[in-house]
């Protein structure tokens, strides 16, 4: 499992990311993500 | 962010970081993030080409311009994360082999026969092989500053009559090798 943090104030952008970083996992056959969100200043 | 980094609730394996205010508010993030011991790879998502420049001269780790697409993603994932599997070290602990990243060492003792590896979530490793055997690795990372230490130079906060760590170690240079940690000194600043 790989962990990324998503620093971003804008939820529409962490969410493009997210979808994103799913599509790539189910790609990569032996990747896992887990994404973890952040507001500026979070 | 860094309260979960600082606690230890998440070991991040990289920081997307969305650029959207100025290169000062960016900085004292970036140090931030630093000062707190990850050392953790980090990608700016910019809008601009002008941040992504930014971007570099800050040392991110890569930039992502936006539109962002599921090649570019791969590519900049790929990149990374096939850099660090290549730069993973072997280490001998109590007969069993463990693979590290050489970014999560803080620093190794050796210590009545027996070599004590530090890592940055606190972790303690010991194993029966000599300091040599991780100073001949292939890591430009690590200073021998006495017989009996091997220090990641990433850690290293100030310097005075020895190594002062970011948690607030401090290594002492060993008799005779001071000449040649002056030389590590010049190249650290």
């Amino acid at each position: 499992m790989r962990y990324f943090a998503v620093c971003d104030d804008m939820a529409a952008e962490r969410e493009k990311l997210k979808k994103l970083l799913l599509q790539v996992q189910a790609c990569e056959r032996n990747e896992e993500f887990e994404m973890i969100p952040y507001a500026f200043g979070e | 962010m860094l309260l979960d980094l600082e606690e230890g609730r998440y070991s991040f394996d990289l920081i997307f970081f969305g650029y959207l205010y100025g290169r000062y508010q960016w900085n004292g993030n970036r140090e931030k993030i630093r000062q707190s011991g990850f050392p953790v790879p980090i990608v700016f998502l910019t809008a601009s080409a002008d941040f992504a420049l930014e971007g570099y001269e800050v040392q991110a780790s890569g930039s992502l311009l936006k539109p962002l697409t599921q090649q570019k993603l791969k590519e900049v994932l790929r990149r990374l994360f096939s850099q660090k599997e290549e730069r993973r070290i072997c280490i001998v602990c109590d007969r069993r082999r463990q693979y590290l990243d050489p970014d999560e060492i803080v620093f190794a003792e050796s210590q009545n026969h027996r070599r004590f590896i530090y890592l940055a979530n606190g972790d303690v490793l010991s194993g029966a092989e000599k300091l040599n055997h991780l100073e001949k690795m292939p890591n430009p990372s690590f200073l021998r500053c006495h017989q009996s230490y091997l220090v990641n130079r990433n850690y290293i906060a100030d310097v005075t009559e020895g190594f002062i760590l970011r948690d607030g170690t401090v290594i002492l240079f060993g008799y005779g090798r001071i000449k040649r940690s002056q030389t590590h000194i010049t190249a650290i600043l």
